[in-house]
Formats: C-alpha cells, structure tokens, sequence
C-alpha cells in the first residue's frame, strides 16, 4: 500500500471530481420529473376512512339518525365535518344507510317527517318526498334516489365510507 | 347556501327554490369584548349549522355587524325591505344580544359554555338549531 502506486493524477481527480457532482446534479434534475410522471401511481386512494358509526345490535327496521364526523383535507387545512346517515334493516336483514342530503338541493331530510306521509323520508324544504329504501316519490322535486353510504361491520360495529348514488354503492 | 361564489353560481341555478335570507346579527363592543366574541361566534355556528340542514331553501348571508351603540333596527328594517325586493319571501335575523332581540329576530342565548363538558355543549347547541328550525318551518308552512 505504498503511496506511490495509488498516486492520483490532477487530471484523474478532475474527472472523478466532475462525474460525482455531475452525476448529482442530473439526479437532482430528474428524480423529480419522474417522480412527477409516476405521480399518479404513487398518490393515495382519495377515498376516505371508514368511520365507526354505530353498534349493529342498535340497528332496528325502523330507520334511526346516526351522526359522526369525518376529517376532510383541503389542501393543507385537515378538519372535522358533521354527517348523519338514517341507518336501518330491510326485510331481507341487510343493513342500510342512507345519506340524509336531498338529492334535489342539499336540505337535511328526516324519517317520518310529515303526518299525512308516514314512512317515508321528508325533506321540509320543497316538501321533497323518498320511501324507505331511498326511492324518489315521483311528482315531488328530488329527481334521483338518496345516496346510500358504502358500509362494513366488523366486531359488531357498523363503518361508514362514502355516500354514493343508488347502483354504485 | 353560502355568500361564496360557488354557492350563488348554484342559487342562480335554483332560484324559485330558495326564497329564504338567514342573517346573523352580531354585536361589537368596546368593553366586555369576551362576551361579545362569545355571542359572535355562537350565533355563527347556530346559523352554520341551520345552513347545513336547509341548504336548499337558505341562503345564509353575511353577517349583519354593529356597534352596540347604533340603532339596530333600522338598520334590519332596511335590510328586509332589500332582501324581499331580491325575492327573499322570508327574512329571517339571529342573535345572540338580549338587548336588541324583539320580534323580528330569533334569540338564540349565549351560554357561557367555555368550561362545560362537549356533551352538553352540543345538546345545548342542537336545541337551538333545532328551534331556528322549527321557527323557519312555521314560517314557511304559515305562507303556503
């Protein structure tokens, strides 16, 4: 290991020099446009968490408000937003759950919520009527069913996910 | 709806449906601050959350703001007179401040709930949604 046979050239030092920084800056260069072109890939399902929402053994025939709080991220600002669900079973035992956000604008609507309709879904806005399983009445303003959360049970408890429109959920 | 762009771009899409105005009114003093933040951000969240459920039929503005000293009512009578001309069949005023609350506004106390549990808080709070609620669904059953 004698000095003289590892002896470096300036010209050598030079180009290994060069090489490495060089070498570094075009991976600085392109690292992040590939990271851009697989950015798609990489990004996480939007989707939201399931949330815990209630206990199945609390869940009856007759529909019943549920409400719980998802965390929505806009950008940077993470917050806390209310949603309610009507969840109920069918005949056939299932559970279902369903938004309570009118189909025609946006208003809140409630079980049972005018005398001369009983079970039915009422939204007190235009007098907007749905039955049980979320079905538009004909002739009132809501033109689509209520959308119907994606849900799974799991120990005994009900999570929620995403409401969706009737036939995707 | 919202005073936001977004929100009047859909109430011009909708307009024939939403013959409501909801407005806070929220007082500003230059003593006693607290409590007036309190009643502020108390009477927001009321309406926040009246918004939510009667999206359709709301359009909740801006708040109406003054100093305690002004004159409050003619300033709300005008502001009626406006709103009605703009097709808002109902015009509806929420506050918080004792002082001002007659007939032409919905009370809604605010409770000194800083130190009270979350529990109650939000029974308390989903109460007096509930009777902003109740109060816009008489009025617009009384006229149809």
């Amino acid at each position: 290991m004698s000095e003289k046979k590892h002896r470096v050239s300036r010209r050598q030092f030079l180009n290994y020099t060069l090489t490495g920084v060089g070498g570094f800056m075009a991976a600085g260069i392109l690292s992040p446009m590939v990271r851009f072109a697989l950015d798609p890939i990489l990004k996480e399902e939007a989707g939201q968490d399931m949330v815990a929402v209630a206990q199945v053994k609390d869940i009856t025939t007759e529909p019943q408000r549920f409400d719980f709080k998802v965390k929505v991220k806009d950008a940077w600002y993470e917050s806390e937003e209310p949603r309610s669900a009507w969840v109920f079973k069918d005949e056939k035992g299932d559970i279902v759950a369903l938004s309570p956000i009118c189909t025609h604008l946006g208003c809140t609507v409630n079980w049972n919520g005018e005398k001369s309709n009983p079970n039915r879904f009422f939204c007190p806005c235009h007098y907007g009527l749905y039955e049980k399983d979320g079905t538009n009445v004909p002739n009132t303003p809501p033109t689509a069913p209520l959308h119907r959360y994606e849900y799974e049970v799991k120990d005994g408890t009900l999570y929620l996910g995403k409401a969706k429109p009737r036939g995707e959920a | 709806m919202k005073w936001t762009a977004k929100d009047v771009d859909a109430y011009h899409q909708a307009k024939e449906y939403v013959d409501t105005a909801l407005v806070p009114c929220i007082p500003i003093g230059s003593t006693n601050m607290k409590a007036f933040a309190e009643m502020s951000e108390h009477t927001l969240f009321i309406t926040n959350e009246v918004e939510r459920q009667f999206k359709g039929r709301v359009m909740l503005f801006p708040p109406l703001t003054y100093f305690v000293q002004e004159q409050i009512q003619a300033r709300v009578h005008e502001w009626t007179n406006v709103l009605k001309q703009a097709g808002f069949q109902h015009v509806c005023f929420v506050t918080s401040h004792a002082d001002v609350a007659d007939d032409s506004f919905i009370y809604v106390p605010a409770l000194p709930l800083e130190h009270a549990d979350e529990e109650y808080k939000q029974k308390v709070a989903r109460q007096q949604v509930e009777q902003v609620m109740d109060a816009l669904v008489a009025k617009w059953t009384l006229k149809n």
